[in-house]
C-alpha cells in the first residue's frame, strides 16, 4: 500500500473539520475525492503534505513508515507532492533557481548526485513541454504575475520535475479554460504509472473522464461516506450531494 | 551661492544653534546630542603599511579603474592612480583655505550645503574639512571608472573626522563614480559631499558604506541638477553603529532625471537611517526611487522619503517605493513618504510595505522539499538581489552579492 491514512482527525482552534479518515492508495492507482466546498478536501491535502497549525492524530504511512512527524520538506523529499488549489507567488524568486534547488534536495534524499546546470535545463525543457508551459514563464518569478490557468499549469509543471510517489492534485482542473484543461489532464495521464500514486480531488466530472480513476471518496463533513468506482463521479454529477445526505440520515 | 555675507551669516547662526534632537521630526529617531562635544581628529598619515586595503575589498585594479585611497583624511599616493592630465579629469585635495567668494564661485565650495546643507553639513563647512575636489571637464566621457577608498581609523569615541568633497560635471560630463567607506573603531565619519551637474551631464555614483558596528556617520550628498543632467545614486549600507545617510537633490533645470537606489542591511545592534529629499523645481523631471531594508535581529533601519514638487514643476514624474523585511520580532523598521506637491499636473507616486517574511510563502517552499532555513535564504536573496541588480559595475555588484548572501547566512544564524 503506499499511502494508507487511519482515523485522521484534524482541527484548528479547536474546531474538528477533518473527522477520522479512513484511505488507501494502492501503487500506480489514481483516486479521486469529490465533496461539497468546505466539507475537508483541502485541510486533507495539506495534511498529508505537512502543513503546521492542525492539531492531528491518526496515521499516515507512506510505503509502510509513519510519517505524521515528519517536516513539509521530508515528505517531499520521500516522495508526497501537493499541487495547491491555490498556488502561492514567491516574489522574486526565479522559477528555474527554485526547482534546481527543490530537484536537488530530493536526488539528495533519494542519494542521487546534483543535477548540473545543463543537465538540469534540459529536464525542465522536457517537463515544459508536458504541460506546454512557455519559455517565458520558466523565467518569470515562481506565479509571479501568472493568470490563474498558468498557476495551475506551473503546479503540473514542478510534479513533473519532482518525480513523486504520491501525487496530490487539489482542485487542478478550476480555473483551467477547456484547452488548458485537456492538456493537462493529458501531461498528468502522461505521468501515471505503476509506481506512482493520485489523489485528484475535484468538483466536476469532466477531469474525471480525462483522468480516469480507479477509485472515487465522498468527501463530507469531515469524513469518506461513500466509495465506488468512476460511475460514482457520474451519479454526483447528475444528482449532487443532498441524496448521499438523505442515505446517510436513514442509515443513522 | 557666491554671496559672502550669507555664507558669514550662516556660519554665526549655527554657532548659536544646537544639533537637532527628537523633537525635530526630520531627526526624531536618530540623534547625536553629545556632538558638541566631540573631539576632532585632525587628518593623519598613518604607519607604513597600514594603508594597504584589505584584499577582500571590492578595488578595482587600477587597470581598470582610477583608484583613490584616502586614509584618515590624507591621499595615499603609493596606493593611488590618478587620472592622467589628458583624460579631462582632475582629482585633487580641496584645498583646506578659508572661504572667499573667489574660489567658492570657482570650486563651488558650500554653494549647495549653505542654502541645503543641515546642522552638520555647515558645520564641516565651518570646520573647512578637506576632501577631495573632482572636476570633469566639460564633453569628457570618462573612459575608465573612478572609485575611492575611504579608510577611517578612529579609535575613540566621540571624535570626528570631518570630510569634504566637490564634484563638478561640465556640460555633458560623463562618469561612473564609487565609493567604499570602511569606518573602524567607535568614532565618526562626517562627510559632505556637493555635486554639481552640468547641462547634459551624466553621473552615475555608487556608495558602499561597509562601517564597523559601533562606528558612527553622518553624511550628507547634496546634488545640484541641471537640464538635461541625469544623476543616479546607489546606496550599499552594510553596517554601522549609528548612521544618518541624507541625500539631497535638486533638478534645476528640466528634462533632468534622477535615480535614487539603496539597499540597507542592519544587522545586530545596528541603526541605519537614510533619508532623501527629491526636490523637482522645474518642469518635466523625473525621479525614481527605490529602498529596501533587510532587518537583523536587534537591527533598525529608517527611511524617510521627501519629494517636494514646486509649483512650476508641471508634468513632474516622481516614484518611491519602500520596503522593509524584518527578520525578527526584536527588528525595527520606521519608514515614512513625505509627498509635498504644489503643482498639479504632476504623476507622483509611492508606496511602502514592511513585514516579516510570509508563512503562506515558505510552506510553499518547504512542501516542495526546501528546508525552513533554504527556503527564508531564497527569498531574502530574492529581495535584494532585485535591488543589486541595478548597481552598474559589475565587480561592485558581484561582490554585494557575495556579501549579502554572507550577511544573510549569519543574520539567519541569529534568527533561528
Ligand atoms: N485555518 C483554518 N482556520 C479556520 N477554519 C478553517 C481553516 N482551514 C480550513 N477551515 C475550515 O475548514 C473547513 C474545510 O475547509 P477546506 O478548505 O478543507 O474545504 P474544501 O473541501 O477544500 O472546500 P472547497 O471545495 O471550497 O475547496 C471549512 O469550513 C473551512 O472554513
Ligand atoms: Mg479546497
Amino acid at each position: 500500500m503506499l499511502l494508507e491514512i487511519e482515523n485522521l482527525r484534524a482541527s484548528v482552534e479547536g474546531k474538528e473539520i477533518l473527522k477520522g479518515i479512513n484511505l488507501r492508495i494502492p501503487a500506480g492507482e489514481v483516486h479521486a475525492i469529490m465533496g461539497p466546498n468546505g466539507s475537508g478536501k483541502s485541510t486533507l491535502s495539506s495534511v498529508i503534505a505537512g502543513k503546521d497549525g492542525y492539531e492531528i492524530s491518526g496515521s499516515i504511512r507512506l510505503d509502510g513508515e509513519e510519517i505524521m512527524d515528519w517536516a513539509p520538506e521530508i515528505r517531499s523529499r520521500a516522495g508526497i507532492f501537493l499541487a495547491f488549489q491555490y498556488p502561492v507567488e514567491l516574489p522574486g524568486v526565479g522559477l528555474s533557481s527554485f526547482l534546481r534547488a527543490c530537484v536537488n534536495e530530493s536526488r539528495k534524499h533519494r542519494g542521487e548526485p546534483e543535477l548540473d546546470a545543463s543537465a538540469f535545463l534540459a529536464l525542465m525543457r522536457e517537463k515544459a513541454t508536458l504541460v506546454e508551459l512557455s519559455q517565458e514563464l520558466i523565467r518569470r518569478p515562481v506565479n509571479q504575475g501568472f493568470s490563474g490557468g498558468e498557476k495551475k499549469r506551473n503546479e503540473i509543471f514542478q510534479m513533473a520535475m519532482l518525480d513523486p510517489k504520491m501525487a496530490i492534485l487539489d482542485e487542478t482542473d478550476s480555473g483551467l479554460d477547456i484547452d488548458a484543461l485537456r492538456i493537462v489532464a493529458e501531461g498528468v495521464n502522461k505521468l501515471r504509472h505503476a509506481e506512482r500514486s493520485m489523489l485528484v480531488i475535484t468538483h466536476y466530472q469532466r477531469l474525471l473522464e480525462y483522468i480516469i480513476p480507479d477509485r472515487v471518496h465522498v468527501l463530507m463533513d469531515g469524513a469518506i461516506v461513500m466509495n465506488g468506482d468512476r460511475n460514482l463521479a457520474l451519479t454526483l454529477e447528475e444528482k449532487g450531494y443532498d441524496w448521499i445526505r438523505a442515505e446517510q440520515e436513514v442509515s443513522s | 551661492m557666491t554671496n559672502r555675507p550669507h555664507a558669514v551669516q550662516s556660519v554665526d547662526k549655527l554657532r548659536k544653534q544646537v544639533p537637532p534632537n527628537f523633537r525635530d521630526e526630520d531627526w526624531k529617531y536618530t540623534q547625536f546630542p553629545h556632538f558638541q562635544q566631540y573631539k576632532i581628529q585632525p587628518p593623519s598619515v598613518p604607519g607604513i603599511g597600514k594603508g594597504i586595503p584589505p584584499s577582500d575589498l571590492p578595488i578595482p585594479s587600477i587597470d581598470e579603474a582610477w583608484v583613490v585611497v584616502v586614509r584618515n583624511g590624507v591621499i595615499q599616493p603609493h596606493l593611488s592612480h590618478l587620472p592622467e592630465p589628458s583624460s579631462g579629469i582632475s582629482v585633487c585635495s580641496l584645498p583646506g583655505t578659508q572661504m572667499g567668494p573667489s574660489e567658492e564661485s570657482e570650486l563651488g565650495r558650500g554653494a549647495i550645503a549653505l542654502k541645503h546643507g543641515h546642522y552638520f553639513s555647515q558645520w564641516a563647512l565651518e570646520q573647512n574639512a578637506a576632501g577631495l575636489l573632482i572636476e570633469v571637464k566639460k564633453n569628457v566621457v570618462a573612459q575608465k571608472h573612478l572609485l575611492i577608498h575611504t579608510i577611517n581609523d578612529i579609535p575613540e569615541s566621540e571624535s570626528v573626522l570631518p570630510c569634504h568633497h566637490v564634484i563638478q560635471l561640465g556640460p555633458n560630463a560623463s562618469l561612473t563614480f564609487s565609493e567604499v567607506m570602511e569606518g573602524i573603531g567607535a568614532g565618526m565619519s562626517l562627510s559632505l559631499h556637493e555635486i554639481h551637474m552640468g547641462f547634459g551631464s551624466s553621473l552615475k555614483h555608487n556608495q558602499l558604506q561597509l562601517w564597523g558596528n559601533t562606528h558612527e556617520c553622518i553624511q550628507q550628498v547634496l546634488v545640484n541638477q541641471e537640464k538635461e543632467s541625469q544623476y543616479a545614486h546607489f546606496a550599499y549600507c552594510a553596517g554601522g553603529g549609528k548612521v544618518r545617510n541624507q541625500l539631497t537633490v535638486s533638478q534645476e533645470g528640466p528634462f533632468a532625471h534622477t535615480e535614487l537606489t539603496g539597499l540597507v542591511l542592519p544587522g545586530a545592534g545596528e541603526h541605519l537611517d537614510n533619508q532623501t529629499l527629491m526636490r523637482h523645481c522645474t518642469p518635466n523631471c523625473s525621479s525614481r526611487q527605490r529602498y529596501r531594508a533587510l532587518v537583523g535581529h536587534n537591527g533598525t533601519s529608517v527611511f524617510n522619503g521627501k519629494v517636494f514638487v514646486d509649483p512650476e514643476a508641471q508634468k513632474t514624474d516622481a516614484y518611491q517605493h519602500h520596503a522593509s523585511l524584518l527578520m525578527h520580532e526584536t527588528a525595527v523598521s520606521n519608514a515614512k513618504p513625505e509627498l509635498e506637491i504644489y503643482a498639479d499636473d504632476v504623476k507622483c507616486s509611492h508606496g511602502a510595505t514592511t513585514g516579516m517574511l510570509d508563512a503562506g510563502e515558505i510552506h510553499y517552499m518547504r512542501s516542495r522539499g526546501l528546508s525552513e532555513i533554504q527556503a527564508r535564504m531564497m527569498l531574502q536573496d530574492a529581495f535584494v538581489r532585485d535591488l543589486l541588480d541595478s548597481l552598474p559595475v559589475e565587480t561592485l555588484r558581484s561582490w554585494c552579492l557575495n556579501h549579502c548572501v554572507d550577511r544573510l547566512h549569519a543574520l539567519n544564524q541569529l534568527t533561528v
